[in-house]
């Protein structure tokens, strides 16, 4: 492991004897921790509120704005480093849940679309955590809680999604085939090491984690495997625009889902109010029925997409002009997390 | 109860939809013209030029050496290949759509501009484009127009009609409904009436970006366009003040905007010398004065023409807004037109109609 790395986990390995919680994140990032520096030690990232300090890891230090929450601290200080082996920028800090959703908030808006957030769709969390339990010499790797999503079954409710709580105890393998039964899709869950050597920790779907127990152990052996996935993922949503795809044609994808989720057609109608929702975006709908065909803006970078719904079972998302791989996988997520999640393929 | 400009925004939505399903119709006639059902591909060896600017000869019967530019060029291989025409917005009145049907003729000629190294080919079909509402009567008109010696082809002339069907998928169907193709294959494949899935369409990525054909598009959808494509134009600098205040003022020339959305979502291909200029700048120019007009861009100085400077900022449903603001641009046209035709009938007040 890099120099970087050591010295932040032995600083994260204090905090945690302190008794201090520690929160992270990975971001896909595929420069150098330098080129970050240099955008965060200027006026512009003064006014933003962000100071660096350090060469590596950085310590950041992001002030909260006026008018925000008043349960988020005055400041928040976190550390940043980037992976030495994989293109990895993985954020830590020790505040609150909140603080630390909020610093990520700021530098994720401030280095967008350079810092790439990927979200695990229930495959890729089934992805991460087989990788995992290969690698375990000793033990298993079990689910202690997870939070789940999934439609309303009550043909007298308003259809929607609802979120549900299990607390459990199960071999990893089995949530999985427990979610895909009741047709859930996963939000965070808490896993534990059992046999081996001992770690816990919650992993989220957007890439974040929260580590109880062994924080050495917990990155090194569970978050590590939760980038590889993450690395996969953003290749997959790479180069999709007509500029970035090299060929000077688009490369859409499509979210397929298992049954014939459009047949029932309060579902189109769904599917637009969520998409209307899609962070800082606008949506231009021009056809609604009998098929969709909605453009979406993503102001957060210029990414652009037409977006067809013209079958049954399946979604179409053509990526235009540019299309980062921050956007589509944010977009795809919104889609799965929000709406229904499906399988997101080439089209 | 809905008002007048509920009325005029539906329709303005309706002949954005019509446009759109025109663009669509020209992709799904290119598809279908080069698709070879046994290897499951395009044929190789076809080019698809979406608009092309080609010669007629001396010889023409409605246009004498004249440069004219189908809506869609395929070229089959060096000897063959079809010229389409999509005619959407055809009057339901036949002296009126006589016209616009008799104008096709024109491509009933020894056009020059293919891609060969001659620029011309041994033969060709022509296709005309209709919506299927249209198509018996157009069907219909062309008999007669053949009968009086007013229509004329001495090439593969068809008549095929789109539209759009719901079953479970959503295809787009295309069907012979007048006259024959050089291909017979496709010719029987289209009386049959070929439905095309939808989503194929829409995802093809060699056609995928076309949004703009040889006709002006309705204002609102080329409006939503140009805010997209100004999106995805900002320099790093202009981003980065968008983060940092919520907005950008972009200053753009008419001219460069023009480039931009033909290089974003006017017909791309191999065309060189002879690619159609889609969008024309006025086409543009036109657009940008709607955004001054909703407060969204400015005109600096009057004397750099064609200059406009675009406040990109975060919008909620633009289309929506595009839509209100010109179809109450348009109703506004019509209550004056109804106005100015009552006082002719006053004469008592007819010296005031043009105060």
């Amino acid at each position: 492991m890099g120099d970087q790395s050591n010295l932040a986990l032995s600083g994260l390995q204090s905090a945690e004897k302190d008794g201090r919680r520690i929160h992270g994140a990975l971001f896909v990032f595929d420069r150098s921790l330098s080129s970050i520096q240099t955008r965060l030690n200027t006026s512009r990232a003064r006014l933003w509120g962000i100071t660096a300090t350090g060469e590596g890891p950085l310590a950041l230090s992001i002030k909260k704005p006026a008018g925000r929450s008043k349960h988020i601290s005055p400041i928040v200080d976190l550390i940043a480093w980037s992976d030495p082996e994989l293109p990895v920028l993985w954020i830590a800090g020790t505040h609150t849940r909140r603080d630390f959703e909020f610093g990520l908030e700021v530098l994720h808006r401030f280095l967008a679309p350079d810092l790439v957030r990927i979200y695990l769709q229930t495959k890729l969390y089934a992805k991460s955590f087989a990788g995992i339990s290969r690698r375990m010499n000793r033990g298993s790797l079990r689910v202690m809680e997870y939070v789940s999503k999934g439609l309303i079954d009550d043909s007298d409710a308003k259809r929607g999604v609802q979120t549900s709580i299990v607390h459990t105890d199960m071999a990893q393998a089995e949530l999985f085939e427990v979610l895909s039964a009741q047709r859930k899709w996963l939000s965070s869950c808490v896993v534990v090491t059992r046999g081996g050597e001992p770690m816990s920790g919650r992993i989220m779907r957007d890439c974040t984690f929260t580590c109880d127990r062994n924080i050495a152990g917990f990155f090194g052996s569970i978050v590590q495997e939760v980038a590889k996935t993450a690395l996969v993922a953003k290749d997959f949503y790479d180069g999709r625009s007509s500029t970035t795809s090299g060929t000077g044609l688009v490369r859409p994808l499509r979210i397929t889902y298992a049954r014939r989720v459009f047949e029932d057609t309060r579902e189109a109608p769904r599917l637009i109010k969520v998409l209307d929702d899609w962070r800082e975006s606008a949506m231009s709908l021009f056809n609604a029925s009998p098929y969709v065909h909605a453009g979406l803006l993503d102001y957060s970078d210029g990414s652009t997409y037409d977006l067809w719904v013209a079958s049954s079972d399946s979604v179409l998302i053509v990526p235009k002009t540019v299309a980062t791989a921050d956007s589509i996988s944010s977009l795809c997520d919104h889609i799965c997390n929000r709406f229904e999640e499906g399988e997101v393929l080439e089209a | 109860m809905s008002t007048p400009l509920d009325n005029a925004v539906r329709k303005m939505h309706d002949e954005c939809n019509s446009y759109t399903d025109t663009v669509m119709a020209l992709r799904a006639i290119a598809h279908e013209l080069r698709w070879d059902s046994k290897a499951k591909a395009p044929k190789l060896g076809t080019e698809v030029s979406f608009g092309r600017r080609m010669q007629t000869t001396d010889g023409n019967r409605v246009s004498k050496s004249r440069e004219v530019t189908p809506d869609l060029v395929i070229q089959l291989d060096n000897r063959s290949g079809v010229i389409a025409e999509a005619k959407t917005a055809l009057s339901s009145i036949a002296e009126r759509r006589r016209s616009r049907l008799l104008e096709i003729q024109k491509y009933d000629d020894n056009l020059k501009g293919w891609l060969t190294p001659t620029e011309t080919v041994e033969s060709h079909s022509i296709v005309l484009l209709v919506h299927l509402h249209r198509d018996q009567e157009v069907a219909q008109q062309i008999t007669e127009l053949t009968t009086e010696g007013a229509f004329k082809m001495d090439r593969s002339f068809a008549v095929v009609s789109f539209a759009v069907i719901t079953q479970g998928k959503t295809y787009f169907t295309l069907s012979l409904a007048h006259g024959s193709l050089l291909d017979r294959e496709k010719e029987a494949r289209l009386r049959r009436r070929t439905p095309i899935d939808m989503e194929h369409l829409a995802g093809n990525p060699e056609f995928a970006t076309l949004k703009l054909y040889d006709a002006p598009p309705p204002v609102p959808l080329l409006m939503d366009l140009i805010q997209q494509c100004i999106a995805s134009r900002l320099t790093p600098e202009q981003r980065d003040t968008f983060k940092d205040i919520g907005y950008v003022d972009v200053p753009v020339r008419v001219e460069v905007l023009t480039r931009w959305m033909a290089e974003d979502y006017g017909p791309r291909c191999r065309q060189g010398a002879r690619a159609p200029e889609i969008p024309p700048r006025s086409w543009v120019h036109d657009a940008m004065d709607r955004f001054v007009e909703l407060g969204w861009a400015k005109e600096p100085d009057s004397k750099a023409y064609g200059l406009f400077v675009y406040t990109y900022k975060r919008r909620v449903k633009p289309f929506e807004k595009f839509l209100k603001h010109c179809a109450q641009i348009q109703l506004e046209l019509e209550q004056k037109k109804v106005a100015a035709e009552s006082w002719e009938s006053l004469p008592l007040f007819a010296h005031l109609k043009d105060q």
